[in-house]
């Protein structure tokens, strides 16, 4: 009886614990998108990223900022795979960044499964301006996945963008060119990416291209971290090297 | 019946100026550069009553009026001020227009019932004048020159002439009040016609013969045969709704309200004509004689009030009420036949599957939301890329409005393209050991080289002389990075490698 009630009182704490870290508990297939690679989707707590979460793809801290595209085409990935098949995503970019890291091109996103037709883009002026839009579209029913180029991130923002995310089962991105070192925030999960470095011609897909990530996944609630190198072939995650890299 | 408005300030530059003028006892003038020298250009009551007046000399005037107290006038700013005064008229009508340097003219056909009755409405008029202290004279007519004169020469501060007795009432009033050139005055009281009256009894021939064409057209203002049309400061808009109250409002929720009672009676009419709105404005006249207008755009003909509050809502924070707000208008700037549904997203969402109606819902969404964020990011910023035919890797997309209708071409995918490209190509640094790219310097950045694929040759349009032909690369860095750089297409092929300038275009994921 007394080991019964025990019992009962650490599944209702637990119960209260996600509740209180507001980890999505439905694991619907609608509510999720997979990497379609079973080596990440294995190590993540849910079994794939949930849809209704905040996810950020930075550089590592003190890289240089050509390391940001490589972020960009992470990012870029998981967006179309978010909207895939028919949904409309949005690219909320900085004006005040463009010279520095460059801005979005769009023969170069076709690569990733975003169809011109299907892809919104707002250059935003701040920080502020890119938060709003981002929370706008998180609510709109039209919209099936947001990506958001943001500099610095504090934990109310971060929070309140989770939450919206959450609400409305609408992933949020935040692409993050990290210019020092990462303070708290409130996503799902966070990333580090870095440019893979794979030998000229050794794997090419049909394009005759070579994409490649090192992923680190360094923060994960209610998981483990991992890294994995990742290859973007005919617009598929594929990971090789399989959990060889993971610590 | 056409009925007009005439404003006449009566000393519109000392009333610009209250601050500096010295008191009321005291004659007052303001100056400014006149052909000849210094001249009067403004003078106050008690100036006017010593016989001052404008275009006397300062000398003259110093010589009459030894403690006359002279400040430099503004001219150019008292004009923009009239300008500002005459836009906030536009709560009395949409139609009202500068009348010469010292004046405003309004048509108020239609629009004295808003107020109950004409009487009550120059009332009104002259009530606002009076606590901006501003004075004015009001004249309402026929037509804008009956009115014109009515304000001017009654001698009254408010002057109603009756509908179809202006020519009757202009008889007594001297030739200057059909706004004549000076000359013309001059010549015509030269042969006895003093009076208007006069001038009605003279043959129009020889009068026109003598004084020019001028006359005539003058005379048939009065009697409107001779059209004189308001061309008015803003466009009037077909579709507009007002609220006013008797005290300001300064509350930003009572603002809202309105906002809201505006919009809602704004669709009506727009719903009884089958209009949406494409342009909406909403103008908020201040107590203090400013103006505060916001203007958004919607990307479908909208019927929909709760959307245009809330595209209103997004910018209302940043409106400066000042003491309070009196009138409040909401128009509709620009329509489009309404159908009922949006179209021209319609394939860019074709959802294959059960959920079409849900689809109808989300492109409506999708328009709604598209509105709210151009209303606040602005609508050159929100945006779709279009595959663009063209070898210039700049010109390889346009932008489209986010509502635009969707294309039919797809990204072409012959070659591997960068994800993100420098807006303003950037000079790096390539060392090479013989024709082998070893190291590259940008900006910061140092590093090996670990291949250059390439080149692959772009050249403009040939109607696009401007442009060069362009060798593009694709730089792999030892770190992994990978570039999109390019180098002029050497013209002499002999030309090394190494001489070439290198420029740093975008970046492959």
């Amino acid at each position: 009886m007394n080991s019964y009630t025990a019992k009962a009182a650490f599944q209702k704490l637990r119960e209260d614990v996600r509740k209180l870290e507001r980890q999505p508990s439905g694991s619907g297939a609608g509510d999720m998108m997979a990497f379609d690679c079973p080596e990440i989707d294995v190590a993540l707590p849910w079994g794939a990223l949930p849809r209704g979460g905040l996810h950020e793809v930075a550089v590592p801290p003190e890289s240089p900022s050509s390391m940001f595209a490589s972020a960009a085409g992470f990012a870029a990935a998981l967006l179309g795979r978010a909207s895939a098949p028919f949904g409309m995503s949005v690219w909320c970019q900085n004006r005040r960044r463009a010279q520095k890291y460059g801005q979005i091109y769009g023969p170069g996103l076709a690569a990733y499964g975003l169809d011109p037709n299907r892809l919104l883009i707002v250059n935003a002026e701040s920080d502020a301006e890119t938060f709003w839009v981002m929370e706008e579209c998180l609510k709109s029913a039209a919209i099936r996945a947001v990506l958001g180029e943001v500099g610095e991130l504090d934990l109310t923002s971060s929070r309140r963008l989770q939450l919206a995310a959450e609400k409305f089962g609408c992933p949020a991105l935040l692409l993050r060119p990290q210019e020092k070192a990462p303070g708290n925030n409130a996503a799902l999960t966070r990333w580090h990416i870095r440019p893979g470095v794979t030998a000229p011609g050794s794997e090419k897909d049909d394009s005759g291209q070579t994409v490649g990530w090192r992923a680190t996944l360094w923060r994960c609630r209610g998981g483990a971290s991992g890294e994995w190198e990742i290859l973007w072939k005919n617009e598929a995650f594929c990971c090789h090297m399989a959990g060889a890299m993971a610590d | 019946m056409k009925r007009f408005v005439a404003i006449w300030l009566v000393r519109w530059p000392i009333d610009c100026r209250r601050q500096q003028t010295p008191g009321r006892e005291a004659p007052f003038a303001l100056t400014s550069e006149m052909s000849g020298g210094v001249r009067l250009y403004a003078v106050n009551d008690v100036a006017a009553a010593l016989g001052l007046g404008y275009g006397m000399t300062l000398a003259n005037a110093r010589a009459m009026v030894p403690e006359l107290v002279v400040t430099q006038g503004t001219p150019e700013k008292d004009a923009e001020r009239l300008l500002a005064l005459a836009d906030w008229c536009g709560r009395f009508s949409p139609w009202c227009a500068l009348d010469g340097g010292d004046g405003i003219r309004l048509e108020s056909t239609g629009v004295a019932h808003l107020f109950g009755g004409e009487e009550r409405m120059l009332a009104l008029m002259a009530g606002e004048f009076k606590k901006m202290r501003i004075t004015a004279r009001f004249g309402l007519a026929d037509t804008p020159a009956v009115a014109w004169a009515a304000a001017r020469f009654s001698g009254q501060a408010v002057t109603l002439v009756a509908p179809g007795e202006g020519p009757a009432f202009m008889e007594a009033f001297p030739v200057s009040a059909l706004r004549l050139e000076g000359k013309v005055v001059t010549g015509l009281e030269k042969i006895g016609l003093r009076k208007i009256s006069d001038l009605y009894a003279v043959p129009r021939a020889p009068l026109e013969l003598r004084f020019g064409r001028q006359v005539i057209t003058r005379l048939d203002q009065v009697t409107g045969r001779g059209a004189e049309p308001i061309s008015p400061l803003r466009p009037a808009a077909l579709f507009r709704t007002r609220l006013s109250w008797p005290d300001p409002i300064g509350l930003m929720s009572d603002i809202e309200i309105a906002a809201d009672r505006l919009a809602t009676e704004l669709c009506r009419q727009l719903e009884k004509h089958s209009k949406g709105a494409r342009k909406l404005e909403l103008a908020l006249y201040r107590a203090d004689g400013e103006v505060e207008r916001i203007t958004f755009g919607t990307s479908v003909p909208s019927q929909d009030p709760k959307h245009m509050i809330r595209l209103m809502a997004e910018r209302l924070p940043d409106l400066d009420i000042g003491f309070g707000v009196d009138v409040m208008i909401f128009s509709a700037l620009e329509t489009a036949p309404y159908r009922g549904q949006q179209t021209g997203f319609a394939t860019m969402q074709a959802t294959p599957g059960p959920a079409s109606g849900a689809g109808e819902e989300k492109k409506q969404s999708l328009s709604q939301l598209v509105d709210r964020l151009e209303s606040r990011i602005g609508a050159p910023h929100v945006l779709r890329l279009i595959p663009f035919e063209s070898h210039d890797p700049a010109r390889a997309f346009t932008v489209v409005p986010a509502m635009a209708p969707p294309s039919t071409i797809s990204w072409p995918a012959r070659q591997p393209r960068p994800i993100r490209l420098l807006p303003v190509p950037e000079r790096m640094k390539m060392i090479f050991d013989g024709s082998r790219a070893t190291n590259y310097a940008w900006r910061q950045e140092t590093g090996a080289v670990a291949a250059l694929d390439g080149p692959e040759r772009l050249s403009p349009e040939w109607w696009r002389l401007a442009l060069e032909t362009r060798d593009y690369f694709r730089l792999q860095a030892a770190t992994g990075q990978r570039f999109w750089v390019f180098t002029s297409a050497p013209v002499r092929e002999k030309t090394p490698a190494q001489d070439q300038e290198w420029y740093m275009h975008g970046f492959f994921a």
